[in-house]
């Protein structure tokens, strides 16, 4: 762990330099300790791929005694019983009705759209941070197989709750936005609203998996279409 | 009902209060006023609590009717400001009766105006907060018949003012204060010297969001993983022009960071106008915390 200031009320954690599943592991296993700590002072506390951020009130800490909390919480959390990360299924109508990409995807990997769908929800995934837009998780990895680049030129409308693939990252869309990820299908639920429990289904570190289902069940879901 | 009726909302006009906290990790930017400073002494004027509700003015052009009597404090940019017609300055409380007119003209220097009223204004509230983020599509924005609430209150024996040497002037030259951030190092000191050495543009692109700056192309090929960014973060996009972020950024950003302009100094930059030239001066932490201190006991 090194911290570097990120300003004058608040520090920058940084715990390597490339996207790696267990560096995230150790990042999201602090973050939930100190979320649940509730420690009085702590504005923000925001992780990101191999970075955790928090910002305090200056007139209660340092950065340096911000720094030492946070040694403390490491060497804790390697002692205790981590908080454990939530698991979660979300329902996808892969269809090529609202995935306008899936037929995309499939032909530049040479596979069947049945495949794609497979090899996109045979997987869990974890949901390495939020950011872009409340409630937008980057989840991750997605199967080498059927990884995409980004358009090449980026929609200006993506449909709210848009399932979508860029490289080997994956995403569901909150709200219509513009974006240039590759769009497998949609989910009839709500991923970010004021009236949710925690205002956003995914939280950093929760466990995702994907169930496709079909039309008939995503309308009785209250997807839209 | 008691309050202000909207006869005309002006280009921007916002509920704020001092921001949404504490979201951030679920992509929840902070908003609240833009300027803190003006809206930290609008409240103080009228003895509210630091976190009452309040109207931000966006380039000007609200006019409110009187629903019921009160006191207001206005403060912030420069523009004509009528009371019934009569004008008046701004960083002072005016008492209010039922039906008077309050016209607040286009903002000449600065760009937003702060209206309080005593007790603040009844707002409706998202996560803990009433400040509008356009980003996040959360809390009301203030539309032409728009009620805003606020609760009748005995006027103000004597009216108030802030004394003149605690007026900012919003000028055409800027100096704000930073303190060094986490990829200074990597872009280098020449670079970092240049950043300091050379004036810098406020452009168009300046927003409740960030702010775009422009002069000699600091350009580098530096690429990071997204990460964390706090409120005054000077992000250096390849094309080498730096974007100041300000209330309404976005939780992650991948572009590197000079540092971060210490919150004392960032609320400038959000009432620099088009045009205004910036300097930036590069202090220690322990500097910074000392100046956050001693605005701190300014409240």
């Amino acid at each position: 762990m090194r911290s570097e200031i990120a300003a004058v009320d608040a520090l920058l954690l940084r715990f390597g330099e490339a996207i790696d599943p267990a560096v995230s592991d150790h990042i999201l296993a602090l973050y939930r300790a100190l979320k649940s700590a509730e420690i009085t002072g702590f504005i923000e506390i925001i992780p990101a791929y191999t970075t955790l951020y928090i910002q305090f009130d200056p007139r209660r800490y340092t950065h340096e005694a911000v720094a030492s909390i946070m040694q403390e919480y490491e060497a804790r959390i390697d002692r205790e019983s981590a908080v454990a990360p939530r698991t979660l299924t979300i329902p996808v109508y892969y269809d090529t009705e609202v995935g306008w990409d899936l037929e995309q995807v499939a032909d530049a990997h040479d596979l069947g759209i049945e495949e794609i769908i497979a090899l996109h929800s045979g997987r869990t995934y974890r949901v390495y941070m939020i950011g872009f837009m409340p409630g937008f998780g980057y989840m991750g990895e997605v199967d080498d197989r059927i990884a995409t680049p980004r358009l090449a030129t980026p929609r200006a409308d993506i449909p709210a709750r848009s399932v979508a693939i860029a490289n080997t990252q994956c995403a569901i869309y909150p709200m219509v936005s513009p974006g240039g990820w590759n769009i497998l299908g949609r989910t009839p639920l709500e991923l970010f609203d004021p009236s949710l429990k925690g205002f956003s289904l995914l939280r950093p570190g929760d466990q995702v998996t994907f169930e496709p289902i079909d039309r008939e069940r995503f309308l009785e879901l209250g997807g839209e279409l | 009902m008691s309050g202000f009726e909207v006869l005309r909302s002006g280009m921007l006009s916002l509920y704020v209060d001092e921001g949404r906290f504490g979201y951030g990790d679920i992509g929840i930017t902070q908003s609240g006023p833009a300027d803190r400073y003006a809206a930290r002494q609008a409240n103080r004027l009228l003895g509210n609590p630091p976190r009452a509700t309040l109207i931000e003015v966006n380039m000007g052009g609200l006019t409110l009717r009187a629903t019921t009597a009160t006191t207001i404090a206005l403060t912030g940019g420069t523009a004509i400001v009528k009371i019934n017609g009569r004008r008046k300055p701004l960083w002072h409380t005016y008492t209010i009766a039922p039906n008077d007119t309050i016209e607040i003209g286009m903002i000449t220097q600065g760009l937003r105006i702060y209206l309080a009223a005593t007790g603040g204004f009844d707002a409706p509230g998202y996560l803990g907060s009433t400040s509008v983020s356009l980003r996040d599509h959360l809390g009301h924005m203030i539309e032409g018949g728009d009620h805003l609430r606020c609760s009748p209150a005995k006027p103000f024996p004597l009216p108030r003012s802030l004394p003149s040497h605690l007026i900012p002037t919003y000028d055409s030259e800027i100096t704000l204060r930073y303190v060094r951030g986490t990829q200074a190092e990597m872009l280098g000191q020449d670079l970092e010297a240049q950043f300091t050495d050379t004036p810098w543009k406020v452009t168009n692109a300046t927003d409740r969001m960030g702010c775009r700056l422009e002069g000699t192309p600091l350009a580098h090929t530096y690429e990071i993983l997204s990460e964390p960014i706090a409120y005054g973060t000077i992000q250096l996009p390849r094309d080498g022009q730096p974007i100041v972020l300000l209330n309404e950024r976005q939780t992650i950003g991948g572009y590197p960071k000079l540092g971060a302009v210490i919150p004392s100094d960032a609320w400038k930059l959000a009432q620099a106008r088009p045009g205004t030239i910036v300097h930036f001066r590069k202090v220690s932490v322990e500097e910074a915390r000392m100046i956050e201190e001693r605005l701190q006991m300014l409240w």
